[in-house]
C-alpha cells in the first residue's frame, strides 16, 4: 500500500512565499525618515510635525523642533493650520500614535467648501 | 477568506481607508501586519484642516509618498471588487500545487474533510498509512501547509491558524 507513496517534498522557497500571511515584524522602516520632518497624528485628535530623531519597534518616537497644529476651540476635530505652538523635543508614546507620514515630498491641496 | 489574508495578498492595489475620525486615506497598499497596521504609498489624506483661522469650512488633501496607519484606528477599508477573485485564484493555484500532502496530513487527524478533487482524495486514502506513520512530523507543518489547511476547513478557527503559522515561520527562518 505504502510503496506507491512518493517522497514528501517541501515546496521550493519561491512557491512558499507566493501566498503569505500577515506580518508580525515592523511594516514601516523608520530609518529612512530619520532626521527628516514627519507628520504624526495622535489619539485624541492632535496633529504634530517634527524632525524624527529616534524610534523603537513599538513606534515610540523622539521628535525634535516639534510644532503642534492647534485646533478650533469650538470644534475640536477641526485643525487650524496656521495656528501652531512649539513643543520642542518630545517623546511620543507608540500607543497613541495613529498615523505617520513624511512631510518631505508631500504636497497639500486646499479645497474651499462651498457651504 | 480571512480579512488579513485578503489584505496581505492585495498588496500593490489601490484602496481607500476610512479612519475612525471620519478621515479617508487613499493609496496603494504596500504592507499590512498582524494588527492590520497598514502602509500606503502615494497616499492622499482627506483631512479636516483649515488654512486660516477665520475660514470655517476648508478641506485639505495631503499627498504623501508613504503613510502609516495604526490598525486600531481603521474603521473600514474599501478594496476594488476584483481583488477578491484575484486572491481566490492565487490561493487556488497555490493549494492545488500542494494538494497531495496538504490533504494527507489533514486526513491523518480528522474526518469530514472534503478534498478539492476526488482524484487526489483517492490518492491520499491509499497512502494514508504512510502519512499516519509520520504524524508527528505532520503536526509541525511548515508555513505553506498551514494556510492551505485553513482554507479547506471552514470550521477551523482562522485566528489560531495563522498565529501558529507565524510562530513556526520564525523558527524556520
Amino acid at each position: 500500500m505504502s510503496e506507491t507513496a512518493e517522497p514528501r517534498q517541501d515546496p521550493p522557497p519561491q512557491q512558499r512565499k507566493k501566498f503569505e500571511g500577515p506580518k508580525r515584524e515592523a511594516i514601516l522602516d523608520l530609518a529612512k525618515y530619520k532626521d527628516t520632518r514627519v507628520r504624526v497624528k495622535l489619539m485624541g485628535g492632535r496633529l504634530v510635525a517634527g524632525v524624527l530623531k529616534g524610534y523603537d519597534q513599538l513606534m515610540n518616537l523622539v521628535l525634535d523642533e516639534t510644532v503642534e497644529y492647534m485646533r478650533d476651540p469650538e470644534d475640536n476635530s477641526f485643525i487650524l493650520k496656521d495656528k501652531t505652538r512649539e513643543l520642542g523635543l518630545i517623546v511620543i508614546r507608540g500607543t497613541v500614535l495613529l498615523s505617520l507620514s513624511p512631510l518631505e515630498g508631500s504636497e497639500t491641496i486646499s479645497i474651499q467648501d462651498t457651504d | 477568506m480571512l480579512p488579513l489574508y485578503l489584505l496581505t495578498n492585495a498588496k500593490g492595489q489601490q484602496m481607500s481607508i476610512e479612519l475612525k475620525n471620519g478621515e479617508v486615506v487613499e493609496g496603494e497598499l504596500t504592507n499590512v501586519d498582524n494588527w492590520m497596521n497598514v502602509t500606503l504609498s502615494n497616499a492622499s489624506q482627506f483631512d479636516n484642516i483649515g488654512s486660516t483661522v477665520s475660514s470655517n469650512a476648508c478641506k485639505e488633501i495631503v499627498k504623501a509618498k508613504e503613510v502609516y496607519i495604526r490598525g486600531t484606528y481603521v474603521k473600514y477599508i474599501r478594496l476594488q471588487d476584483e481583488i477578491i477573485d484575484q486572491v481566490k485564484q492565487q490561493i487556488n493555484s497555490n493549494s492545488s500545487s500542494n494538494a497531495n500532502y496538504g490533504s494527507g496530513s489533514y486526513r491523518g487527524r480528522r474526518s469530514g474533510f472534503n478534498s478539492p478533487g476526488s482524484g487526489s482524495g483517492n490518492y491520499n486514502r491509499r497512502n494514508n498509512p504512510n502519512f499516519g506513520g509520520k504524524r508527528n512530523f505532520n503536526n509541525n507543518p511548515n508555513g505553506q501547509r498551514r494556510p492551505f489547511n485553513n482554507q479547506s476547513r471552514p470550521n477551523t478557527n482562522g485566528m489560531g491558524g495563522y498565529v501558529q503559522q507565524h510562530q513556526q515561520r520564525d523558527v524556520e527562518f
